[in-house]
């Protein structure tokens, strides 16, 4: 059973997963002036069901916080307060402890402070007393923690001490009349009366005697009416409340007496007064809402230095699978069914052209059914891509604390816009954007957007502004980090370059060339290492992370009026358009994507050899860098080494994100075909050059080639005199 | 004691029982956690178990089952259509009005209890539930 | 690519274990032998000539494909400078499996080129013998006795191959130049 319940928790973490970004894009229309009661609701519903869930696996901590954060909501849904912006930040911050908890719970994140749960519940609670006199008690209305049963699905030994006192003697007697509108809630006083039999559990005493007086003649008598009325005799070991309760749903639509005969009355003292359902209720939580005093549990030690248990927590954590489970809309699996219905139609007609004479006609007849199921085939292929697809919306709203708490920390006053955040992207993509995207956008914070005085003396807007968006461009997605700051100070990152030994003293490089130093390994412009990006993780790491997804970054940057980071990612990593290539007896596969043209190599193609060994070629007048795949690949030419003739060769023009293009020679090019992308770093490590493996028809494996990478490193070795590499070729 | 029984006319196979068909209730709830436990418990003490993910799946369920559930156990806070309208909305229609129908609600304070009850809910279970509370419940209306 | 069952009919070794978690496979190169743990190996397949992979150190023979994963071949011969047998039609490959050394979480799947596999044999019946800190080589995890005990085969020592060590070798470093450089 215990695996049951874990496969629920597992399921709950998921909900908080899906609510917590909906409380925040709830929250952001809020903070941008939608009042809209809808959002108001989602917003409420969203704390209110991670709360609900929390109870049920006796998370307290969680559940107390997302509690007061309720009752303040709900203030703001009975429209007691006015979600002005001080309020709404409020919210949001408790958005982030919320958050944070749910972390806790799950073994993600570290403890959360006490102290911190402790002040977001005070400011909670000043928005719920500023909601007026309902504040205070209508939080205390509800079981506070204390009072939650966690849920166990095995071990009932709850409520069963309070009813029976066996020695209390004497009787009884509930007197009962139902009124009409019992019977329009589908109660039924059978119910009434098996709940109370169900009280006398030691099958002492149950009478039970109806009165029937009231009864109309049967020819006026309205089914619809209640006519009867009932008197139960019960032990008198049975208390009061065990009765009131009994009679807590039917409220006023029943009328109800309860007398004693005999004996001492129910033991365990005081019964409350009979028919008041709510007392039970209403009173003992209201103490333990108070925010002066946060839960005991567990004792964290307040000024021992507690990071390093914290850190020993973290390592413990059990690394929560990422949901091996996909929620997919109806509509993509009957598109899907539909297609799969052509396909077995399209496979019954080409059964039929197959058993034709033969002759031209039938001949026409399957080419025809081929090219059919062809273009279906990779309808249902893309269909099935589309399963794994999520938008980004989930990361893209986590990014707005990230720049909330960036711009706190760096006190600059930034906005955060997102665009395009609907715009899907494979599953695992979406997964591991996080953190990239994280960096950059600290990044941006931090570096990007100048601080608010010199922002004023520029004549800018003070509040910065970030744009985060989201597209499809040309078979790829695009998501770019754009801010209005004073863009890439090129004199300053080239200088700090050198200094750094980067590159050389005497490298003249081009503005982009410039850029492109942000992502070298250890580079970093900030004079201070501050709180934000300077953590130790450079935006190599970034480029890293975007590169394992088969991505690339572009820095596009203006002195003045911003930087703009484009991350192009592939569609899917599942599958992509490959060219085949023939180098030195392997097959290879270069992405469609990056080639932009083939060509041959003739006697009278221009090809230039450059006094560092590097190799160029004119095509339209321009001159490409050129290399020899299987010299880059190091393969060793199976016809010997000596000279490899370029002559009547093919060359791949291709060209990586920026734009930059180079020449790839191989022995020859082959057709084109889809391929599925196989990690090759699995079992294996990276290799230079190579960014994936697929297999072949035949089952064997074939490389793919890791374009932009060759293309960088061609490029700089023409560039970059001092590179050790043009040295060692030159030689 | 009978007299009530014909005047309601009854509902009672018991759950339990080998023989008897499954009595079935229907869950909505749009917490997908809430609704593993629902089924769960339920499905643990011999209920067969149709669910709805809000007000508005709700109703569309029953439009849709063979089996008219003998009790509807339903959330309050729900997109589209919540518990009260719900409720509501299953009273109006004669097919349906006279399944009992228990809400699901976190916390119960009376001004809520009041609307339930309005509504025309035939009772209400505190989360988080415990088994022997839901079956008790479920056991009190399909008795 | 047709798979073969680990153990070999020339063999006939009755002190198997029932429960098979114990069991050593005998693999030779050459005139060396070999043993591994038989539950660090998923299958056993007959070699074909592997993907050349760019910038491998010598003893990977290159990429396969099993069962729609990629991995890698070791040669087991050339990584432990063992001459193997000439001209050998058919040769296998072990397909291991161990802990990536970098994450515990994650398994590795890579495969041994050799020569043939010899026998299955009981290694829990047999003692195996940490190596000596100073003389042993750092790709064997232990020794352990093999024969004699029927009288008719003298006593052998044979190294227990340390997958994980040899697992750590092939994921590595990067291969070649890091594409990251500036």
């Amino acid at each position: 059973m215990a695996s049951v319940n874990d496969e629920i928790l597992q399921i709950f973490f998921q909900e908080c997963q899906e609510q917590l970004p909906v409380l925040e894009s709830g929250l952001s229309s809020l903070d941008s002036g939608d009042y809209d009661p809808e959002t108001v609701n989602a917003v409420f519903r969203a704390v209110h069901s991670i709360k609900g869930g929390a109870a049920s696996f006796g998370l307290e901590r969680l559940v107390r916080f997302a509690h007061t954060f309720e009752s303040a909501l709900d203030c703001l849904r009975s429209k007691t307060v006015e979600p002005t912006s001080e309020i709404v930040r409020t919210f949001i911050q408790s958005m982030d402890v919320l958050s944070d908890l749910v972390s806790e719970a799950d073994g993600s994140g570290e403890h959360v402070p006490d102290d911190r749960i402790a002040n977001h519940e005070k400011s909670l609670l000043s928005v719920i007393e500023m909601g007026g006199g309902s504040g205070p008690s209508e939080i205390g209305a509800s079981p506070a923690p204390a009072d939650f049963t966690p849920m166990a699905f095995e071990g009932f030994d709850l409520e069963d001490d309070l009813e029976l006192t066996p020695d209390s003697s004497g009787l009884v007697i509930v007197g009962f009349r139902p009124l009409d509108d019992l019977y329009r809630r589908a109660d039924d006083p059978r119910n009434i009366l098996s709940a109370l039999k169900a009280l006398n559990a030691e099958d002492e005493v149950f009478l039970v005697e109806c009165d029937k007086s009231a009864l109309p003649p049967l020819a006026d008598l309205d089914v619809e009416k209640s006519y009867l009325s009932w008197s139960v005799t019960l032990p008198g070991s049975v208390t009061d409340e065990a009765i009131t309760e009994v009679f807590d749903w039917t409220g006023d639509a029943c009328e109800m007496t309860i007398s004693r005969i005999g004996g001492d009355g129910p033991e365990g003292g005081g019964a409350p007064p009979a028919g008041e359902e709510s007392a039970a209720t209403e009173e003992a939580p209201t103490v333990q809402n108070e925010p002066a005093k946060p839960a005991p549990p567990p004792p964290a030690p307040a000024s021992v230095t507690p990071i390093p248990v914290r850190e020993a927590q973290k390592a413990r954590a059990p690394r929560r699978p990422q949901d091996a489970t996909i929620r997919v809309d109806l509509p993509r699996i009957d598109g899907l069914m539909d297609l799969v219905g052509e396909m077995v139609i399209a496979m019954s007609s080409m059964e039929a052209a197959c058993s034709m004479p033969h002759g031209q006609a039938r001949e026409d007849e399957v080419k025809q059914c081929l090219g059919g199921i062809k273009s279906l085939t990779r309808d249902i292929q893309d269909s099935v891509m589309g399963l794994r697809a999520q938008p980004v919306k989930s990361v893209f709203q986590r990014m707005q604390r990230v720049v909330r708490e960036a711009s706190q920390i760096a006190k600059k006053s930034i906005i955060l816009e997102l665009e395009g955040e609907n715009t899907e992207v494979d599953r695992t993509i979406v997964e591991q954007l996080t953190d990239p995207l994280t960096h950059m956008l600290r990044n941006a914070v931090d570096h990007g957007v100048e601080s608010t005085e010199k922002r004023l003396a520029n004549g800018k807007p003070k509040e910065g502004k970030i744009i985060l968006s989201a597209g499809h461009r040309s078979g790829r997605i695009v998501i770019s980090i754009k801010d209005d700051g004073g863009g890439i100070n090129k004199q300053r990152v080239l200088q700090i370059a050198k200094e750094k030994g980067i590159v050389s003293l005497d490298a003249a490089l081009s503005d982009d060339e410039i850029n492109e130093l942000i992502f070298a390994p250890g580079f970093s412009t900030a004079a201070t290492i501050s709180d934000l990006s300077g953590r130790g993780v450079g935006m190599d790491v970034v480029k890293q992370a975007i590169q394992a997804l088969g991505g690339r970054v572009s820095i596009k940057s203006e002195e003045g009026v911003g930087t703009t980071f484009d991350l192009s990612l592939p569609l899917t990593l599942a599958v992509m358009d490959g060219m085949f290539v023939e180098c030195r007896g392997n097959r290879m596969v270069v992405p469609l994507a990056s080639t932009v043209e083939t060509m041959k190599i003739y006697p009278e193609t221009r090809i230039n050899r450059l006094p560092n060994g590097g190799m160029a070629v004119a095509l339209r007048g321009d001159f490409l860098p050129l290399v020899v795949l299987g010299d880059e690949l190091g393969l060793h030419d199976p016809a010997g080494l000596a000279g490899y003739d370029l002559l009547g060769k093919d060359i791949l023009v291709v060209e990586n994100e920026s734009g930059a293009k180079a020449a790839i020679v191989v022995d020859s090019i082959h057709q084109q075909a889809q391929v599925v992308i196989k990690s090759l770093d699995k079992n294996y490590k990276d290799v230079a050059g190579v960014s994936a493996a697929t297999i072949l028809g035949d089952g064997s494996v074939a490389l793919i080639i890791d374009v932009p990478s060759i293309v960088s490193t061609v490029t700089r070795r023409l560039d970059t005199r001092s590179n050790p590499a043009s040295k060692k070729r030159a030689a | 004691m009978p007299d009530s029984a014909t005047v309601q006319g009854g509902v009672s196979a018991s759950p339990t029982a080998a023989d008897a068909p499954k009595t079935c209730v229907l869950t909505v709830d749009d917490s997908r956690t809430m609704q593993m436990m629902l089924r769960n418990t339920l499905e643990a003490a011999g209920y067969e178990v149709i669910q709805g993910e809000d007000g508005v799946d709700g109703l569309h369920v029953l439009e849709a089952t063979k089996s008219i559930p003998s009790a509807i156990i339903t959330d309050i806070n729900m997109p589209r259509m919540d518990g009260f309208g719900f409720i509501e909305a299953v009273r109006k229609d004669d097919r349906f009005r006279r399944i009992p129908m228990i809400c699901l609600t976190t916390e119960v304070d009376p001004e809520k209890k009041k609307r339930a009850r309005e509504a025309g809910a035939t009772g209400w279970i505190v989360k988080p539930f415990n088994p022997q509370s839901l079956i008790g419940a479920i056991r009190r209306v399909t008795a | 690519m047709s798979e073969l069952p680990p153990s070999n009919p020339e063999q006939s070794d009755n002190d198997i274990s029932l429960n098979g978690s114990e069991q050593g496979i005998i693999l030779a190169v050459g005139l060396s032998q070999y043993c591994v743990p038989i539950l660090q190996v998923s299958t056993i397949i007959e070699y074909e000539r592997p993907t050349t992979i760019p910038h491998s150190p010598r003893y990977v023979e290159g990429a396969i494909n099993l069962r729609g994963n990629i991995i890698p071949v070791v040669n087991l011969g050339t990584y432990l400078d063992v001459e193997p047998t000439p001209d050998l039609d058919h040769r296998y490959v072990v397909i291991a499996e161990t802990p990536d050394p970098n994450d515990a979480q994650e398994i590795i799947v890579f495969g041994l080129l050799i020569d043939k596999v010899v026998r299955i044999f009981d290694m829990a019946a047999r003692t195996v013998q940490p190596i000596s800190a100073d003389g042993g080589k750092s790709d064997l995890s232990g020794l352990v006795m093999l024969g004699g005990e029927d009288g008719k085969s003298a006593a052998e020592m044979i190294g227990v191959l340390d997958l994980a060590a040899i697992a750590a070798q092939v994921k590595g470093k990067p291969a070649g130049l890091s594409s990251m450089e500036f």
